[in-house]
């Protein structure tokens, strides 16, 4: 996703789950064939909302960058 | 790396361990098998981040637990769940204690008025303190290390899981 610029730890990687789960930002699918080791995670109607908020944030983040930058640039 | 790897995660909470520990050893073999075809220097990075992520991760599941924001408290298998509530009587005796700390506080502000023009340094008598502190600490933890075991041994924890329900009519 990143392009291997981000290289996250197992570790790392559960800690955020486990907090995303607490948070019930995700949840696990329950499928009968899935094995113990590889169980899939969805995000919840919460984390969905969660999200898009975050994506605007970001979005509005950039833009304001973006219009520094044209600023300066002007 | 694998048995080390396994090793590591027994530095997890139990609960925690029993919740993701095959998930992260079968993403851990899968990254694992994915950087050993790389450089030296790859796979070393891939060690150094795996251990560091995995004591990191241990030291932040712990915290949380310590800091309440888990959905249950495990100590060495003794769950301890949110809708625990402390005896009454509980806040009388921590009154009683927090009266004593209170009290003694005092009578230590008493005695340094009282006797600080013949008192030496404190410098010396230090490590006797501080030995004292430990040993009074050790003896804390044990104590309450005994009481959970106890508790663990008569059954307690597992009255938290009877659900109060309609009786069986068979």
């Amino acid at each position: 996703m990143s392009g291997g610029r981000v290289k996250l730890s197992t570790g790392t990687l559960y800690g955020a789950l486990h907090r995303l789960l607490d948070d019930a930002w995700i949840e696990r699918v329950e499928e009968d064939e899935s094995p113990r080791d590889r169980r899939p995670y969805r995000l919840t109607s919460r984390g969905r909302r969660n999200l898009q908020l975050e994506v605007e944030r970001m979005r509005h983040l950039t833009k304001l960058a973006a219009l520094r930058i044209a600023r300066k640039e002007a | 790396m694998l048995s080390f790897y396994r090793w590591l995660l027994y530095l997890y909470p139990s609960l925690c361990r029993r919740e993701f520990a095959d998930e992260m050893i079968s993403v851990f073999r899968d990254a694992h098998a994915d950087v050993s075809a790389g450089s030296v220097k790859e796979r070393i990075s891939f060690r150094v981040r795996e251990t560091l992520g995995l004591l990191a991760g241990a030291v932040r599941e712990h915290t949380r637990i310590i800091g309440g924001s888990d959905q249950s408290i495990s100590f060495r298998g003794f769950d301890v769940r949110p809708e625990f509530r402390f005896p009454r009587s509980t806040v009388f005796l921590m009154s009683i204690i927090f009266a004593g700390v209170i009290l003694a506080m005092e009578k230590a502000n008493t005695i340094q008025v009282k006797y600080a023009a013949g008192a030496g340094s404190i410098w010396p008598s230090l490590p006797w303190f501080l030995g004292f502190t430990l040993l009074f600490t050790c003896a804390a933890a044990m104590v309450g290390w005994g009481i959970l075991f106890a508790l663990r041994r008569t059954g307690v924890h597992r009255l938290a899981n009877i659900q109060a329900g309609p009786n069986r009519t068979d």
